[in-house]
């Protein structure tokens, strides 16, 4: 037997048999614990909700102690909102923030709150998704996702290439509404509109082509796409409103220590409150520049406001039950009445 | 043709670096410095910097305490503003001389401003040394800090943001004054474009550093709606550089629209094949002497989540080398982010 096979600690050999098991026990006490979450987001990098996002994340590395890593990519490098939700799905995302149209394809009772004309003002809006905030997470939990937090972004106006004073005037436009569903279409042929669904990415050239010459959208969209341009004539009516989500996979959610995740959900909802804050100073800011640019913003009128109520409620119902859960709907209806009863916006 | 394609044709040139170099090394004393006397023009830099602020420092001090004298104020102004001025500082080879050195510049600047308010070529010097350090100094450390820094990255963001704008109030003030009537046209969205037509080939680095400012401000803060609607003018101008001289700094006006023109909606204009023409046409004005093509691409490639792409053109950054003198100090500088880059390729791609 040589000296080496005798005494293989001091030639090395003892190191190669032990070595394996000592970095094998290391991960297991440091990096085999910590959790990263990779968070996808459409948001573009250095924009307000890209910063609330980051924020989340330095939060959740102060509250967990450096343990949970959360990765944010931004402005749709990990794909649309349904490439997201896909990607949550098998695993190669574990969170997403993303706006309610997209939450309702995984549970349709989201947009209840989003039916055109239902809810009426910024303070009716959160107070109503505050209180369906426990019955939406409930159904999206059954779904696999763990909604964090749910914030108001702001609302759906219309921008048309004439004023827009009656639903007649907007009747003589054609109207973009989104990438709208074959029932949301009809409804809106219906009620004697002439609707174009298309995505987002074809509205600029639909637009210049005369495809098209009014369009539903928030404001920072008509401004950040420069549709004022062609479409220069805003009506100040608060048509749909706005909101979206940050979720998580269930399956990381729970890979989370549970005496975490209560402080992480409430750092979470901070983070939404940064985050529906920056979207309507957005807004704002959108209307103003895009004023100075030749926008002209026309208010909504009392009558107005009723033509399209009356419209919405003959030629829409048929979308709750086609394409909204109508048990969502109709708790929606019942927390707006309660609202309004308790002396809330009218 | 793709990206990828691109960069396999410009294989060959890469393989020919060696040679090329050997080449370059007789041009200039300039690039001879980056050779074996390298520590020793570096300490010889470092001192003709120190000096020249110094100098600089003490002649507006002087100047600042008696009554102004201004044919004294005219010859400190040239220095800083004429020829070589700014070279001193792009064939740096040490960032961090040049970013401690650049705050006291650019106070330097507005002092000497506030002395010769109608000098045009000062109203440049200070615009662009502005746009640059908020560029690599602020913008791009801010960038790279570690998620749990997210307060003092927001605090430097909106630091990089002021001295974009800034350095753009500058470049405009100096295109007021070399074409009287600029400013108030370029004011109101109606006069941009009569503005423009203004301007000619003359004033292109008026144009080249405005345009960086205007788009270098509004990636500090892309949902800026002011700067997000005057964002093509600023595209233009580019254009118009390009359009007067294709190599203008080595192509660096490609390297700001390859970002541009991935970044904008192909309904406006933008895409990847714009894109890719700029990057070939940047690499080819540079004669691949720049890093810049190869960053701008790199930060398109995070976008396609293509990270072999990723990979091969940063590869392509790292292995210029850094004997041309008026690259040195933005290769250098480009050369370090891009280590870092690669270090952190988890951060930016999904599937790795």
């Amino acid at each position: 037997m040589s000296y080496n096979e005798a005494h293989p600690h001091r030639t090395g050999r003892w190191w190669r048999r032990v070595l394996p098991a000592m970095i094998l026990a290391l991960c297991c006490t440091t990096g085999a614990t910590a959790l990263t979450i990779k968070l996808g987001s459409v948001a573009p990098a250095n924009t307000p909700w890209d910063l609330a996002l980051r924020g989340l994340a330095a939060d959740w590395a102060r509250i967990s102690d450096g343990e949970i890593d959360v990765k944010i990519f931004p402005g749709g490098i990990a794909g649309n909102e349904l490439d997201m939700i896909r990607k949550m799905r098998i695993g190669q995302l574990q969170a997403a923030a993303m706006t309610a149209i997209s939450f309702n394809s995984i549970y349709p009772g989201v947009l209840a709150i989003a039916q055109p004309m239902l809810v009426r003002t910024d303070d009716e809006m959160r107070n109503i998704l505050e209180e369906m905030t426990p019955f939406f997470n409930e159904r999206l939990e059954e779904r696999g996702f763990v909604p964090l937090m749910w914030a108001p972004i702001g609302w759906v106006k219309f921008f048309a290439r004439e004023p827009v004073y009656t639903a007649d005037d907007l009747r003589r436009h054609k109207l973009w509404v989104g990438s709208a569903s074959p029932s949301v279409l009809r409804a809106w042929q219906q009620a004697g509109f002439n609707p174009v669904a298309l995505p987002v990415s074809e509205v600029t050239t639909a637009l210049q082509s005369g495809m098209i010459d009014a369009v539903a959208s928030s404001p920072s969209g008509a401004a950040s796409f420069q549709w004022f341009g062609i479409v220069p004539h805003m009506t100040d009516l608060r048509f749909t409103p706005l909101f979206g989500a940050v979720m998580i996979s269930k399956r990381a959610w729970q890979r989370i220590p549970a005496d975490l995740r209560p402080r992480l959900m409430r750092a979470a909802q901070v983070a939404a409150q940064r985050v529906s804050e920056g979207a309507y100073e957005m807004d704002d800011l959108a209307v103003h520049v895009m004023v100075a640019h030749g926008l002209q913003v026309h208010d909504a009128s009392p009558d107005l406001e009723q033509e399209f109520q009356d419209i919405i409620a003959r030629y829409f119902g048929d979308l709750i039950g086609d394409e909204i859960d109508p048990v969502a709907y109709e708790l929606v209806i019942e927390k707006v009445a309660a609202y309004r009863a308790r002396g809330g916006s009218n | 043709m793709t990206v990828r394609a691109l960069l396999a044709a410009h294989r060959p040139e890469h393989a020919d670096r060696p040679s090329m170099a050997a080449h370059r090394s007789s041009w200039s004393s300039a690039s001879r410095g980056a050779g074996a006397g390298a520590p020793a023009n570096r300490v010889s830099r470092r001192r003709c910097i120190v000096r020249l602020l110094a100098a600089l420092g003490l002649t507006v001090a002087v100047l600042a305490g008696c009554s102004l004298d201004r044919l004294a104020t005219r010859t400190v102004t040239d220095l800083v503003s004429g020829e070589g001025g700014d070279d001193v500082f792009a064939s740096e080879q040490d960032p961090r001389l040049v970013g401690d050195a650049l705050p006291f510049a650019l106070k330097l600047y507005e002092l000497l401003l506030s002395r010769a308010p109608d000098d045009p070529g000062l109203q440049l010097a200070t615009g662009r040394s502005f746009v640059a350090y908020a560029n690599a100094f602020v913008q791009r450390p801010a960038e790279q800090m570690p998620v749990t820094e997210i307060d003092l990255r927001i605090s430097e963001l909106q630091r990089a943001k002021l001295h974009y704008l800034r350095g753009r109030d500058y470049l405009l003030a100096g295109l007021e004054l070399r074409h009287p009537g600029f400013a108030a046209l370029f004011a109101y969205p109606d006069g941009m474009d009569q503005a423009l037509a203004m301007v000619g080939a003359a004033s292109i680095d008026y144009l080249y550093w405005t345009a960086a400012a205007c788009l270098g401000a509004l990636s500090t803060d892309p949902f800026d709606m002011q700067l997000l609607v005057t964002a093509p003018y600023a595209a233009k101008m580019l254009h118009m550089v390009t359009d007067w001289d294709e190599r203008y700094q080595g192509g660096a006006a490609h390297d700001i629209l390859i970002r541009y023109y991935a970044g904008t909606a192909a309904a406006l204009g933008g895409g990847m094949e714009r894109a890719t023409e700029h990057f070939e046409r940047a690499v080819a004005a540079s004669g691949d002497k720049r890093t810049g093509p190869y960053l701008a691409m790199a930060a398109v490639a995070i976008g396609q989540q293509d990270p072999e792409l990723f990979r091969s053109l940063l590869g392509d950054a790292l292995a210029i080398e850094l004997d041309v003198a008026q690259y040195r100090l933005q290769n250098t500088l480009d050369q370090q982010y891009a280590a870092w880059l690669l270090d952190h390729m988890e951060d930016l791609f999904v599937e790795l």
